[in-house]
């Protein structure tokens, strides 16, 4: 191995700043979507709150373009040290795909700044905001280029074309593991605009002094929060179809991702994903509660709670407590107590945490209806809401990123000690799949490291201008 | 629509006591169930659970009264200053995050992870198992990534089995094959044969795969394609050198 990184490693070093960029990454084109679709409901509706809420996103879009780039360059520096040969491999490999990289990243840059800086401008007419609107969806379909282009090798590391060496560049583009990833990413980067984008609306609503201010971030992270749920609904089913296609593609990962070094990985996953459809849940509450007549709905809710809490256990609960497949019961341990008794083996199988997770949707949906229910016959006093809730809006993004940062973890691992799966070696000292532990470290940092940079957004992009005007 | 113009009106701690007792009692009495009462089952109905489990389920009881009980709890004031705003929202922010390392670091079990350390001195070995031996720890081909030979301090992955004493095996594995030609088919060809499980009792290998019985199949392919016939002839050698802890070729060592 070439290089190495002090103190945390070199495979440590390139993860941590990899995830970065790829929090911000997702942020940039996942907010940007529902931006657009935002600021068309604004001028389709009048309501002015849907263009503020796309034009102040976009604002915290603008700086956090600055820092995914920021760390996408971080992250070509610390990879091509400690992993130069794989970095030649993939470059000539894909080189096409790199060079139409960076041009789709200089057209998105432009239009990313035309879109921004022409805000005011094109606002003044009607046929000048169509204008602007048309700017931003080019905004998207090159932001999705872009990512179409990065799954690309990302896939290929994961399911690379048989036989590699025969492989044509749109056999490696076209892998069995693109269009699942795309679908994925996707959806998944549209969640996460979504909760970054009501993490910014309970910051704002618990630094804000005027009513008016809290009522219109109360709305924003009510807004941030759906866009979030809605999208991270068809996630499982999102994960399921990347999960398929790798398992078809060597049937040898699903025992390694399920019964393997990853299951514990899985089951924090499980873990995960209950946290945030309870914390979803919980909001959905609160929100309720600042209906007018809402309150009359709290049984019902509570009833769909529990079922939720029930769904929650079995998809939660492992099978049994063996790290690996090889991995022995500790001395002192029976076998038996680290599997679940033959009456309750259902419990850890796909078919009941399938279940599980269909109750789960199912709840948090009727949760939603009740929801509706209640605005339907009463008002909605906005920026009346339990400052808690504006707690809970921030436990989800810390969830979610956390999350993403794991599962990401999970599609790395996937190559076991490969770079590319089946076909080049991962022969640095960090070719082993890290445990649990080490993984869970890596991720909160880098979830902690996410969090405060986007806390120093907020308050460079809002809080000081505020306290200046 | 109005804007909120009234206040919250925040609970006293009187009240707030009030409102979470009825969870609080739930938690209670499913912990009593779950470490008085599950264990004290009998052993025919097929109900007991391992710590772990109970472990899990005490979690679980303990984090579904918390929910609850924050669903009770009733509005809260908002902070008085921007850095209260900020301390507060990191609070919940180090909370979650450090809960999840909690669950990651703590909870579950882990499992080893590989570490080369000092092997012991190759000092019996021929040139040919010298040079097996590096075949064997060379990240290039990765033999350590699922072999431990825990006979020679070769801590490797736990994927693959132990091979300590491979070379005394071999020559069992297959009637009327030498140890020689069983190990050559067991690297380039290992779905020909599966190795079985110790646990197993099994000697010979097994012609088809039999979860229960036999190691599953998970040796990395092309093999045959990435090794020199010398490489793999230097690897053979080296494995058949392998008879367990302390012996060595029949030989004490």
């Amino acid at each position: 191995m070439p290089l190495d990184f002090p103190l945390i490693g070199a495979r440590s070093a390139v993860w941590m700043v990899a995830q970065l960029h790829l929090f911000f990454a997702a942020f940039v084109l996942g907010a940007p979507i529902f931006i657009v679709v935002s600021e068309w409901l604004g001028l389709r509706t009048g309501d002015q709150r849907y263009e503020r809420l796309a034009k102040e996103t976009m604002k915290v879009v603008a700086i956090a373009y600055s820092l995914t780039a920021i760390f996408g360059v971080l992250f070509t520096f610390v990879l091509m040290g400690p992993y130069q040969p794989i970095t030649n491999y993939l470059f000539k490999a894909l080189y096409p795909v790199w060079v139409a990289y960076g041009a789709f990243i200089l057209l998105e840059t432009v239009c990313m700044y035309l879109y921004w800086y022409t805000w005011e401008p094109l606002s003044r007419s009607a046929r000048g905001k169509w204008a602007h609107i048309g700017i931003g969806l080019l905004l998207n379909v090159l932001g999705t280029a872009v990512m179409l282009l990065m799954n690309a090798v990302t896939g290929f590391m994961n399911t690379p074309p048989k036989p590699i060496e025969a492989a044509s560049l749109w056999t490696m583009v076209d892998n069995a593991a693109w269009w699942p990833l795309n679908l994925h990413r996707f959806l998944g980067n549209i969640t996460f605009g979504g909760f970054v984008v009501a993490l910014f609306a309970a910051f704002m609503f618990l630094t804000s002094k005027k009513d008016e201010d809290r009522a219109f971030y109360d709305w924003m992270g009510y807004i941030g929060n759906l866009i979030g749920v809605g999208a991270l609904i068809t996630m499982p089913l999102a994960g399921y179809i990347l999960s398929k296609e790798l398992f078809v593609y060597d049937a040898q990962l699903a025992t390694f991702m399920m019964a393997d070094k990853l299951s514990g990985y899985f089951v924090t996953q499980g873990l995960l994903v209950v946290l945030l459809f309870l914390g979803a849940n919980f909001y959905i509450w609160l929100s309720m509660q600042r209906i007018e007549g809402g309150a009359r709905f709290a049984p019902h809710m509570k009833a769909v709670f529990g079922v939720l809490l029930a769904g929650g256990i079995v998809w939660v609960v492992p099978q049994n407590f063996f790290p690996d497949l090889l991995a022995k019961a500790p001395a002192g341990v029976s076998e038996q107590a680290l599997i679940l008794p033959e009456r309750f083996t259902f419990l850890g199988l796909m078919v009941a945490k399938a279940l599980a997770v269909t109750a789960i949707i199912i709840m948090t949906f009727v949760t939603y209806l009740l929801y509706r229910r209640a605005r339907a016959t009463g008002a909605i006093r906005w920026g009346g809401i339990d400052p808690l809730a504006q707690y809970v809006l921030i436990f989800i993004p810390a969830v979610a990123v956390y999350l993403m940062g794991l599962m990401g973890a999970i599609r790395s691992f996937t190559r076991m000690d490969y770079h590319i799966y089946g076909a080049v070696k991962d022969v640095t000292p960090y070719w082993y799949t890290a445990t649990l532990a080490h993984s869970s470290i890596v991720v909160a940092v880098t979830t902690l490291l996410f969090f405060m940079l986007v806390a120093f957004v907020f308050w460079v992009g809002f809080v000081v201008g505020k306290a200046r005007d | 629509m109005t804007d909120a113009a009234d206040n919250l009106s925040v609970p006293t701690w009187r009240q707030r006591g009030r409102r979470v007792r009825n969870p609080a009692i739930f938690a209670a009495c499913a912990l009593t169930v779950i470490w008085g009462g599950l264990p004290q089952l009998p052993a025919a109905w097929g109900v007991r659970f391992g710590t772990p489990y109970l472990t899990f389920f005490s979690l679980a009881a303990v984090g579904a009264a918390g929910f609850f009980m924050l669903l009770n709890w009733g509005p809260i004031r908002q902070p008085r200053s921007a850095l209260a705003t900020f301390a507060s929202i990191l609070l919940v922010y180090v909370a979650t995050v450090g809960g999840l390392v909690a669950f990651g670091t703590w909870y579950y079990p882990q499992f080893e992870t590989p570490v080369m350390r000092a092997a012991r001195p190759a000092a019996q070995e021929n040139a040919a198992e010298q040079r097996g031996r590096a075949v064997f720890l060379n990240p290039q081909f990765g033999c350590f990534a699922c072999h431990t030979i825990e006979a020679l301090g070769i801590r490797g992955g736990q994927r693959g089995p132990d091979l300590s004493s491979a070379g005394r095996q071999a020559g069992a594995r297959k009637r009327g094959v030498s140890a020689e030609d069983y190990l050559r088919e067991a690297v380039v060809d290992p779905w020909a044969c599966f190795t079985p499980l110790p646990a197993s009792g099994l000697v010979e290998c097994q012609a088809a795969a039999d979860p229960a019985k036999t190691y599953p199949q998970l040796m990395p392919p092309g093999v045959r394609e990435r090794l020199t016939a010398q490489e793999l002839g230097d690897l053979i050698a080296f494995l058949k050198s392998l008879r367990g802890a302390g012996e060595r070729n029949g030989k004490g060592g």
